[in-house]
């Protein structure tokens, strides 16, 4: 039932964006995986993953008698969806580029969308009933100024080519436990509210 | 009843009306906080960029520079233009009871996206007194025609991704359209880049110049040295003009209907076919490509 409340046409539109360029990412032949592009469908998915706490009908569905833990738990699962494009995506562009590491972008595709998720978590907290858009966009701009221009610590990259994989998974770990967190502590129940 | 709502003439509207409407949404781009972000990271990696110009001047040529305000005022314009029409569309029946029809409002939220002009013309004073008061040799591969062109093209992608967030906003009407719109132009400028991976030739030099943002040095390794791409920058410059007035025409036909309609669809048909001719020719001369 609270499936049906996920704004679908964002998260489809998302995933579908994000599908499309893994599929040429998979197809197109390469010395090596194409990984700024396969960093662009990741964008796409985060993108997608940040509208799945977004909740039009706010005041209605305070009154239903579900925990606001359950509902967002409910929720989550939808972010199983762009999810699952990427670990098929990934797995495509290996099948067609021998050498993309393929456990270093799982982890990348697994924290970009909880990082999502986390952000909107807290604006949904602060009294911001659809957070997809602005989490979406500002999140967006900012993987893809990190994707185009490669800033410093070039030690720890958000997005590495060539070395760093393994600093770089950390600091994606780093990230989308902290972003679990914060959709943890954002989703309990205010106290004195009914249980 | 109906039918005479539906042929009651449009609302009066006061002839300052368009300009005291711009100005407002000029004054909400300048508060949006995006938009002063990107203003900020511009004016932060143009000093460290200009910096190094001596430094790089071998392998990099200033027009290397336009992915800056490109970027920072263009393409994160499309957010700021997106979220700023949608704000307006999103207060329901309000501006349809305002003394300004839908016509109006779209024509005041282009006019507002000529505010990161501003920036982006100061940024190209910038980087030419930059070039004088540090006396940077520059390569002679590039005329200083040419390069006036690629640098005014950074100006005209900070103006032509707000008026593209505008038009995608008049059209898209899911949510998220607005990140799909910027990965959709990302995608497009990213994939025109592969063809300065192939041999030189009349196609990959169309499937580089027609994305709406193209860099024109590259080469064909990290340690390798830089060449100038082939084309013509000033008519490339035209075409991205040309862009801009197709966008701004495209967002203001939802808002239309009768002799209207037919004038701006009219209009659309002559920019599309003239954009067309613009990146023909610049395309047309030698695909070759020059040392830098």
């Amino acid at each position: 039932m609270i499936l049906r409340a996920v704004a679908w046409p964002a998260v489809l539109g998302g995933t579908a964006a994000g599908a499309a360029i893994l599929a040429l990412c998979a197809v197109v032949p390469g010395d090596g995986p194409p990984l700024t592009y396969v960093r662009l469908a990741l964008i796409a998915l985060a993108g997608a993953a940040a509208f799945v706490l977004d909740e039009p009908a706010a005041a209605a569905v305070a009154a239903v008698p579900v925990s606001r833990p359950r509902r967002t738990a409910r929720r989550l699962v939808a972010v199983a969806l762009p999810l699952g494009v990427w670990v098929a995506g990934i797995l495509g562009v290996a099948a067609g580029h021998a050498g993309t590491p393929v456990l270093g972008l799982l982890a990348e595709g697994a924290c970009a969308p909880a990082v999502a998720v986390g952000a909107a978590a807290a604006l949904r907290a602060a009294g911001r009933d659809e957070p997809g858009e602005l989490v979406a966009s500002s999140l967006g701009a900012v993987l893809l100024a990190v994707l185009l221009f490669d800033p410093p610590p070039h030690s720890v990259p958000l997005f590495p080519v060539g070395g760093g994989w393994s600093a770089s998974t950390s600091l994606w770990g780093v990230l989308g436990t902290a972003a679990a967190l914060v959709v943890v502590a954002s989703s309990l129940e205010p106290r004195g509210r009914l249980r | 009843m109906t039918a005479g709502l539906a042929t009651r003439p449009a609302a009066t509207v006061a002839p300052g009306a368009l300009r005291a409407l711009a100005v407002l949404e000029a004054r909400r781009y300048l508060r949006s906080p995006l938009f002063l972000a990107g203003l900020g990271v511009l004016v932060w990696s143009t000093v460290v960029a200009t910096g190094d110009f001596r430094h790089n001047a071998a392998s990099e040529d200033p027009g290397d520079l336009v992915l800056l305000p490109a970027f920072f005022l263009g393409l994160l314009g499309v957010v700021v233009a997106y979220r700023m029409t949608r704000t307006l569309d999103a207060s329901g029946e309000a501006p349809d009871a305002a003394p300004s029809d839908r016509f109006r409002r779209t024509a005041a939220l282009c006019l507002a996206c000529l505010v990161p002009a501003v920036p982006a013309f100061a940024w190209i004073g910038w980087i030419y007194v930059a070039l004088a008061v540090g006396r940077i040799p520059l390569s002679s591969a590039i005329t200083p025609g040419a390069r006036a062109a690629i640098l005014l093209s950074g100006a005209v992608c900070a103006v032509g991704g707000p008026l593209f967030g505008v038009l995608v906003a008049r059209w898209a009407r899911f949510p998220g359209a607005g990140l799909t719109a910027v990965v959709v132009l990302a995608g497009w400028a990213l994939l025109a880049t592969v063809s300065l991976a192939l041999p030189p030739s009349r196609a990959g030099t169309l499937l580089h110049l027609s994305a709406p943002f193209t860099g024109w040095v590259s080469a064909d390794g990290p340690r390798r040295p830089a060449w100038v791409a082939g084309g013509s920058p000033g008519w490339y410059l035209a075409y991205l003009v040309l862009l801009c007035g197709l966008a701004v025409t495209a967002a203001l036909l939802p808002g239309t209907t009768g002799p209207r309609r037919r004038r701006v669809l009219q209009v659309l048909g002559a920019l599309a076919v003239v954009a067309i001719g613009c990146l023909g020719l610049a395309v047309l001369p030698d695909p070759a490509r020059v040392p830098l």
